[in-house]
């Protein structure tokens, strides 16, 4: 059976340790470079009503604004801002590096000057192909510089409070991580799945709840609870 | 749908996340993707171009006529049908993915039948009134995978929508707006290669001579909309079965399946099939020696099955699995683990530390005062340095060390150590004047003045100097109030050694008595 499809990629160190981060891909990206576009053509259109008094000397000025803008906006924010300009913060992205370090200035500036690589033929094509290409969604510029864009950690799921009281189980049998995790989750998601849906997974761990049915859910719930750390 | 065959990591995401994941759908299967897209697309277009041409055809029989209705009918009318069509022309693709993600390679469905259903169902609608659905693609699989209408549908499409935010919506601007940015962009591409002026605006609205021309301009359009098609399905797609995922918990019955497979062998058919194969193998191939062995390996792999759980059960009771809280930062002992192997030293340390806690407090205490009768040394050595450094304070020219402390003995072949001078000097030289022995008397005088210089004023001379350097070297040392008398004393002193004339006694006495007074008051 070939590869299951995935989003994540991960960095293991040298002592074994998996680090897992989601790759961002086109459209939350394509998003964020507009509200960052966005921005600064308000920064623009202000400096061009502001300058448009002063002649060729506010012209000059709007002139290097543009230039600096244009291409040292983004290296500011990323480098000085943890990764994220204003409309990667609206996205909740973030630049690093590939194996997840926060990006230094001189990655940030061959990835944001090779944006006009990406930009060709016109509205970012070739970024768009060499993002869809590559497995971690890296346009040129990415390539280049050997970075990432990837989404800041979420908030935890909050545990989830039990409503009626349930008194904690112990497992009868010994569980495996994968289990453990399992049943845990179905504790937290509870309010997600419908009832009779949960129902009928937990008539799969038979083996471990020794019933069916309603009352096997009602068991799992509390070996889950024993699990989330009640005894 | 054969969820254990499912072909994504199953797994809750964020809406955008999905999204993404869409993207890699798209592109594993893009291909066949895009052309469930575009062969539909094509057939419509052929079918809307052959269809106009018979309308001409039959409403006016002049072929010139036929002609005129098709350069009125403007080829972007054409364009604007098959994008209407969009809704329907989305449904093979998917239909097609839904299969190709639990990897079912069944092809039995694919007839024109099964295809004509697929087209026509719930069509009217997803034409008119939910054409302009914002969140198209994510409401897209509750029609064509779930077949639902009217109002199931609706319910199921909030439900589906509920968790997904905006990114639907989104989703669809964006793709919308890549579109048009694929056919700009790549027009420009193609103008920028070729390299010559290109008129695009004649050709659209003279009427041209060539009316294939104007019918083959909208092909690149038709292309360009499948290219991206299969983008906008597959995220919609995702965005669907991440929801499912949510709400069906579909990623814990991965697991839980798994569990209830692992755990399958300790159901009780299992063991008993096993065990009557095994019994019945014994007796039927009981002469062959290698009969037992194979008969016993089913149930030794169960007796080690039961082992494994039962080393996990005593693994999960409390000897070997301490919880506790800790809810401060502590140092980790890691350091012991690390060294203990290959040092010794650190090992028996380690012993020390771990026999008992009072070792570990005496072993402190004991470096503890080491350090502090350190510190103290430290202290006393300091302190000497600065006192030596205090009383050669006075000496403004730092007298050579070694001139100071090791003064010469003997100068100029006389002995000037305090020894080698006689006890009553004063006396010793009062009976050498009376005797008439002026060169004993002077010898004595000069040497006890040069004395008193060298080892008790610390004047610095070396032993190989003159009596004129000696002198030269006495005033250097400005600071001692001589007045010439030293260089008087020692001129008086050189005549008499080497010239043999005397020296006039009460002169040379007075210079003797005024210079001992300045060195020994």
């Amino acid at each position: 059976m070939s590869e299951f499809i995935d989003n994540q990629c991960c960095v293991e160190t040298p002592e074994g340790i998996d680090f897992v981060q989601s790759a961002a891909g086109p459209v939350p990206r394509i998003l964020a470079y507009l509200i960052d576009l966005g921005w600064r053509l308000l920064v623009y259109l202000v400096l061009s009503i502001a300058t448009a008094f002063i002649g060729g000397l506010g012209t000059g000025f709007l002139l290097i604004v543009t230039f600096l803008l244009e291409w040292f906006y983004p290296v500011y924010f990323e480098v000085y801002r943890q990764g994220q300009t204003p409309g990667k913060r609206v996205m909740q992205l973030c630049v690093v590096n590939t194996d997840f370090t926060p990006i230094t200035f001189a990655p940030s500036l061959i990835r944001n000057l090779l944006r006009w690589a990406d930009f060709l033929p016109l509205f970012y094509l070739a970024g768009l192909l060499s993002m869809v290409l590559s497995d971690r969604f890296q346009r040129l510029g990415d390539l280049a510089a050997g970075t990432l864009v990837i989404y800041r950690d979420q908030a935890l799921r909050q545990a989830r409070m039990v409503d009626e009281p349930i008194q904690p189980l112990a497992p009868a049998v010994p569980l495996t991580r994968d289990e453990r995790q399992g049943i845990a989750l179905l504790m937290q998601r509870a309010d997600q799945v419908s009832e009779s849906r949960q129902v009928e997974l937990a008539n799969w761990l038979e083996p471990i709840t020794g019933d069916r049915g309603e009352a096997g859910l009602r068991k799992l719930k509390r070996i889950g609870y024993w699990l989330l750390g009640a005894k | 749908m054969n969820l254990t065959e499912l072909q994504l990591k199953a797994r809750v995401r964020t809406s955008w996340q999905a999204l993404d994941l869409g993207v890699k759908i798209a592109r594993r299967w893009y291909l066949s993707l895009m052309l469930a897209w575009l062969i539909p697309a094509l057939v419509v277009y052929l079918l809307l171009v052959a269809g106009m041409y018979a309308y001409g055809m039959w409403s006016v029989s002049p072929l010139p006529l036929s002609l005129s209705v098709l350069w009125e009918v403007s080829p972007l009318w054409l364009l604007l049908i098959i994008w209407w069509l969009k809704p329907l022309l989305d449904r093979l693709p998917l239909f097609l993915l839904s299969h190709y993600i639990f990897n079912d390679k069944a092809r039995g469905w694919l007839h024109w039948r099964a295809l004509l259903r697929l087209y026509r169902f719930d069509a009217l609608l997803s034409l008119s009134v939910r054409r302009f659905d914002i969140q198209r693609s994510l409401h897209l699989p509750v029609t064509v995978l779930e077949r639902q209408k009217g109002g199931a549908r609706k319910r199921r499409c909030e439900l589906l929508r509920r968790g997904c935010g905006p990114a639907g919506g989104w989703l669809t601007w964006v793709m919308m707006s890549l579109e048009g940015a694929l056919s700009l962009g790549l027009a420009i591409l193609l103008l920028s290669l070729l390299g010559i002026d290109f008129y695009i605006q004649p050709t659209f609205l003279m009427k041209g001579s060539d009316i294939a021309l104007l019918y083959l301009e909208i092909l690149p359009d038709i292309l360009f909309m499948a290219l991206i098609a299969p983008f906008y399905i597959a995220c919609g797609f995702s965005l669907y079965l991440n929801r499912r995922i949510e709400l069906e918990a579909w990623d814990l019955e991965l697991v839980f399946r798994e569990s209830a497979r692992r755990r399958e062998p300790q159901s009780t058919i299992k063991p008993l099939l096993s065990a009557a194969l095994s019994l019945l193998m014994l007796c039927l191939v009981t002469p062959l020696s290698i009969a037992p062995a194979q008969a016993q390996e089913p149930t030794l792999t169960r007796e080690q099955l039961d082992a494994r759980d039962q080393v996990r059960t005593i693994l999960e009771t409390p000897p070997f699995v301490i919880e506790k809280n800790v809810s401060h930062w502590q140092w980790q002992d890691e350091p012991d683990q690390v060294d203990s192997e290959d040092s010794s030293f650190l090992d028996s340390l380690n012993n020390l530390m771990d026999e008992d806690s009072g070792d570990l407090s005496s072993l402190f205490s004991v470096v503890e005062l080491l350090l502090w009768i350190g510190m103290g040394l430290l202290v006393v050595l300091v302190l000497r340095k600065l006192v030596s450094h205090l009383k050669a304070a006075p000496v403004l020219s730092k007298p050579n060390a070694r001139g100071s402390v090791n003064s010469p003995q003997v100068m100029m072949g006389m002995a000037i150590s305090a020894e080698s001078l006689p006890e009553q000097i004063d006396a010793r030289i009062d009976e050498a004047f009376e005797r008439g022995d002026e060169r004993q008397a002077m010898s004595l005088m000069y040497r006890h003045v040069l004395f008193l210089l060298i080892h008790q004023h610390r004047v610095p001379v070396e032993p190989w100097y003159t009596e004129l350097e000696c002198a030269d070297a006495v005033k250097q040392r400005s600071q001692l109030p001589l007045d010439g008398c030293w260089d008087e004393l020692t001129q008086y002193w050189v005549q008499l050694a080497y010239a043999h004339q005397s020296p006039p006694r009460a002169r040379v006495q007075y210079l003797y008595l005024a210079l001992k007074k300045v060195l020994a008051p």
